[in-house]
């Protein structure tokens, strides 16, 4: 018999291996078993309803013959959302029906993690008038959809997919809702379920550097980048023995010690010239702008170059000469060796010799500051303006920030010499060696808030640290105490997201360029010292406030998701600890929210990050609209970590039809400032450009271009040359969805541009 | 198909608490307990309800179960026993076979279901009449091709006892076909 080929049940043929006609039997019995398959519409069905009473909590409900209904239909009552999630939805269904009324249910009902990609199916109990239910389908938020029909099943598919992390409700009306043979329905159908969250990116790992040589290096020294970022000077600079020198110094007297220029100023005969004030240009050959100085600093508005050098007599000479070391004029001498100088003005320099600090200009006037109490350590930097100094400590770690016009020292916890400024003098990092692992801070001179750089790699110690102009990047080395591997880490601040991460060994004098688009440092190799540059990938020539900070952006996540919480409950604990002292968030937070949206964030230049929320409700049975409630937070640095200091919560409002802004992203590279702004409807393309402006502070309309791509529902707004500073997006009700809808009302929103 | 254990275990911890779990538990269990359950009652309505019936009272009921080294499937079997047994208590399958085949596969020629129906039915009925404990032997054996040991998991017999189950329920089945008992059996 056909039934009993192919089937071999080991078990069976032990326990009847003695008994054959048993197990004849048995092949018999099983190959006449039925070959069912439920019913998809009643798996669905029942699934649903699962999944819609576990949401709920545990039903009670009696379960004979539960989905079997009157002919009213059946509607989920209660209006209890479970586990923060969407839940109940207006079923419409009847089984076993005559076919006198129109009913229909769809798989996606009480659904809350429905994927992006999903196509909406919506099953109807006879043939229906296909047409007219295609026109009365109407979806909230608006999707671009194609229909088709499988048997009774309408497949809506969308054209770009779903939104991600979104409420929707699918309605058809009850007018359209007619039956091949004519027959109608009791009630629309409301069929509501969300998306789930996309995936969070994880962070790619940042870009490496790729180092190219600039040229030979001596022992020692520092480098410093020219005002336009076009070279590095190095103090102690080898040039070949080929190359010629810049422009002559045509101004007497030139310094004389370790100088070799000749007075016409070419650079003659070999061998190499060691430890001189080279200069190397990104591009074009190296040239000696002077002698080997003990310090040196342009000028702010970079015309001019003051170097302290070795005047032969155990002190030194301050001379000035244009940015290219031509016309050097003397201007000063120190009976005692200078250690570092910078520029109070254009026009002014200070300089110090680790206990004096002193100032000249240009005029060759000078002047007596500070004096350093004996035993109190020694100063080692000056920052640009002349207003703060660092005293390394006697001993120990700990060394200060003085202010050098009213002698307050402020002490930098854990500093010994590993410091920096900024190239504007208004920041200063340095390096905590009073912990293991060390860690860096940066601070602004003027206030006592140090705020610790978040290092990629935690078990790390950082060293050589390095800030640009204006304190937008910082560069260090990071070592890592297990292994002791080096790595060289160009990062943003605050906060310290790696911008470029590159393994080194020995390298020394870190020093990056003015817009942070170039590092350079000296690698120290048996063969000798090299003078090196690499660019920093992706690194914007200039960033004003556009991103906020790592623990900044951990905090808010952290707070929203507790705001959110489980079973529609927010999660008081996580609230309150990431809360300041009288910010009680959760009185004000509504029960049984499903979701929320940050809309926009942006960091203010007093540090603190300014975040708009929306906080979603998502409709059910007993509400079958979104709520809203919007939400305005201020985070802020407090105890080295960042705390919600204001959460101002606005009721709960029945969400508008039409589009709504869910994300706004600004940034700025290469001075262009870009907003991409991402709706959770379909637009409709032609109304997108004319309703998206973006204004400065006097209300000028800037000139910009939008992009509207409707795979990721998302805007592109360009600003070629955004003035620096807060600028507010605004959208105007002109913008409509692929159904007609408007904006409902004008969105605005500021953000900070850089220039 | 069978989940692993380990994720299995962590399925069923989070469906305790969380809707989309206990429905992806629904999505890899409901065949296969649809299945059975058609197979005993062999009524597409009285397998829905028992179906469901299955499911509802697992989802009042997950709370309190507690892994016990055997798989899910067999908590849900044993549910799905009981409520057969419920189920027959209550009154008895009233549809016939053929009903059974035209929902399982409609698109099959008319001829083979004519002949197959005859069979089946005449051999599942044979089932239908054995004691409660070895139906429910049999059917998880020539129904579902469960292993012996599965079997005594639901069933909360040894192994053994499986087999003698299944060895009397076929003959039982034998003598219900009219076949001649070719062995002595001392049921």
């Amino acid at each position: 018999m056909s039934w009993m080929g192919g089937w071999f049940d080991p078990e069976l043929e032990d326990l009847f291996q003695d008994e054959p006609e048993l197990l004849e039997t048995a092949k018999q019995v099983r190959a006449s078993r039925p070959r069912v398959e439920a019913d998809p519409r009643f798996q669905n069905r029942l699934r649903a309803q699962l999944v819609a009473d576990a949401s709920r909590g545990r039903s009670a409900r009696g379960v004979r013959r539960w989905w079997r209904v009157g002919p009213a239909g059946f509607a989920w009552s209660g209006a209890v959302v479970g586990a923060a999630l969407i839940t109940a939805t207006v079923l419409t269904f009847v089984s076993n029906k005559p076919n006198d009324q129109v009913t229909a249910f769809s798989q996606l009902t009480a659904q809350h993690s429905v994927s992006p990609n999903q196509v909406i199916t919506v099953s109807f109990n006879q043939p229906m008038n296909e047409t007219a239910v295609e026109q009365g389908v109407h979806i909230q938020p608006a999707v671009k959809v194609t229909f088709s029909w499988k048997n009774n099943d309408l497949v809506i598919s969308p054209t770009y997919h779903l939104a991600a992390n979104t409420p929707y409700t699918v309605t058809i009306a009850k007018d359209k809702l007619l039956a091949a043979s004519g027959a109608s329905a009791a009630a629309p159908i409301n069929i509501t379920f969300a998306t789930k969250p996309t995936p969070t990116p994880q962070p790619a790992s940042p870009p490496s550097l790729t180092p190219v040589v600039l040229g030979a290096n001596g022992t020692g020294g520092s480098l410093l980048y020219a005002p336009d970022g076009s070279a590095v000077v190095s103090t102690q600079g080898v040039i070949p023995a080929s190359a010629t020198t810049a422009p002559s110094p045509t101004a007497a007297p030139t310094p004389a010690a370790n100088a070799t220029p000749t007075p016409e100023g070419s650079i003659s005969g070999a061998p190499p010239v060691p430890g001189a004030l080279v200069e190397f240009p990104t591009s074009g050959s190296a040239a000696q702008i002077g002698p080997s100085p003990s310090a040196v600093a342009f000028s702010p508005n970079g015309r001019y170059l003051a170097m302290a050098v070795d005047d032969g007599n155990g002190g030194s000479r301050i001379i000035t000469s244009q940015s290219d070391g031509s016309a050097p004029d003397r201007l000063a001498d120190s009976a005692t060796p200078v250690t570092a100088l910078t520029w109070a003005s254009n026009d002014r320099i200070i300089y110090t010799d680790g206990t004096t600090v002193d100032s000249v200009d240009l005029s060759h006037t000078t002047n007596s500051l500070y004096t350093l109490p004996s035993g109190s350590g020694v100063i080692t930097a000056l920052a640009t303006g002349g207003g703060y100094a660092y005293v390394s400590p006697a001993t120990g770690t700990g060394g200060s920030l003085l202010n050098i016009s009213s002698g307050a020292e402020q002490t930098l916890q854990g500093a010994t010499t590993d410091v920096a400024f900024s190239g504007n003098g208004a920041t200063v990092a340095w390096v905590d060696e009073s912990v293991q692992p060390e860690r860096v801070f940066t601070e602004s001179v003027t206030q006592n808030t140090p705020a610790a750089l978040s290092m990629p790699d935690s078990n790390a110690s950082p060293s050589d640290v390095a800030l640009d102009m204006k304190a937008d990047e910082i560069a260090y080395v990071s070592t890592n105490a297990s292994s002791g591997i080096a790595q060289l880490v160009v990062a943003q601040l605050p906060g310290g997201t790696p911008l470029a991460v590159t393994s080194i060994s020995n390298i020394s004098e870190l020093t990056l360029a003015p817009g942070g688009d170039h590092v350079a440092f000296v690698s120290n190799t048996s063969a000798g010292a090299s003078i090196e540059q690499a660019a920093v990938p992706g690194a914007p020539k200039s960033r004003a406030g556009l991103s906020i900070p790592d623990a900044a952006n951990a905090t808010l996540q952290s707070f929203v998701q507790a705001q959110v919480g489980q079973n529609g409950q927010p999660d008081l604990g996580t609230l309150a600890a990431l809360s300041a002292a009288g910010v009680n968030a959760a009185s004000d937070t509504p029960p049984n929210l499903s979701r929320a949206y940050v809309i926009s964030t942006s960091l203010e230049p007093t540090g603190v990050v300014e975040a708009s929320i929306e906080l979603i409700v998502d409709p059910d049975a007993g509400h079958t609209t979104t709520r809203v409630a919007s939400e305005q937070v201020l985070i802020a640095q407090s105890s080295g970590s960042y705390v919600v200091t204001s959460a101002t919560i606005f009721p709960l409002r029945n969400e508008s039809a039409g589009p709504h802004v869910v994300q706004v992203t600004p940034s700025t590279a290469g001075g262009v400032t870009t907003l991409l702004v991402t709706f959770d409807s379909d637009l409709t393309q032609a109304t997108v450009s004319g309703a998206i402006t973006v204004e400065n502070q006097a209300g000028v309309i800037l000139n910009s271009t939008a992009v509207y791509d409707p795979d990721t529902r998302t805007a592109t707004v360009t600003l070629a040359n955004a003035p620096r500073g807060t600028l507010t997006l605004e959208i105007a009700t002109s913008l409509a969805d692929v159904e007609g809808q408007s904006l409902a009302n004008g969105f605005q929103t500021t953000f900070e541009a850089g220039s | 198909m069978t989940l692993p254990r380990a994720y299995e275990d962590q399925l069923v911890e989070r469906a305790k608490e969380d809707a989309d779990a206990f429905g992806e538990l629904y999505d890899h269990y409901f065949g296969q307990i649809y299945r059975f359950v058609f197979s005993r009652l062999r009524d597409q309505e009285a397998a829905e309800d028992v179906t469901s019936e299955v499911f509802f009272k697992a989802l009042r009921a997950i709370g309190r179960y507690k892994p016990s080294g055997h798989p899910f499937s067999a908590w849900l079997y044993q549910i799905s026993v009981n409520a057969i047994n419920d189920h027959y208590r209550s009154r008895k399958p009233t549809s016939s076979l053929d009903s059974a085949i035209a929902v399982a596969d409609p698109a099959r020629p008319v001829d083979d279901r004519v002949v197959d129906s005859a069979e089946a039915a005449r051999v599942w009925a044979a089932i239908d009449d054995l004691p409660p404990q070895q139906r429910a032997a049999m059917t998880l054996k020539l129904g579902e091709d469960m292993k012996l040991a599965h079997i005594g998991e639901i069933l909360g017999k040894s192994e053994g006892a499986v087999k003698l189950l299944i060895h009397r329920g076929m003959i039982g089945v034998r003598l219900r076909l009219g076949v001649v008992v070719a062995v002595e059996e001392q049921s």
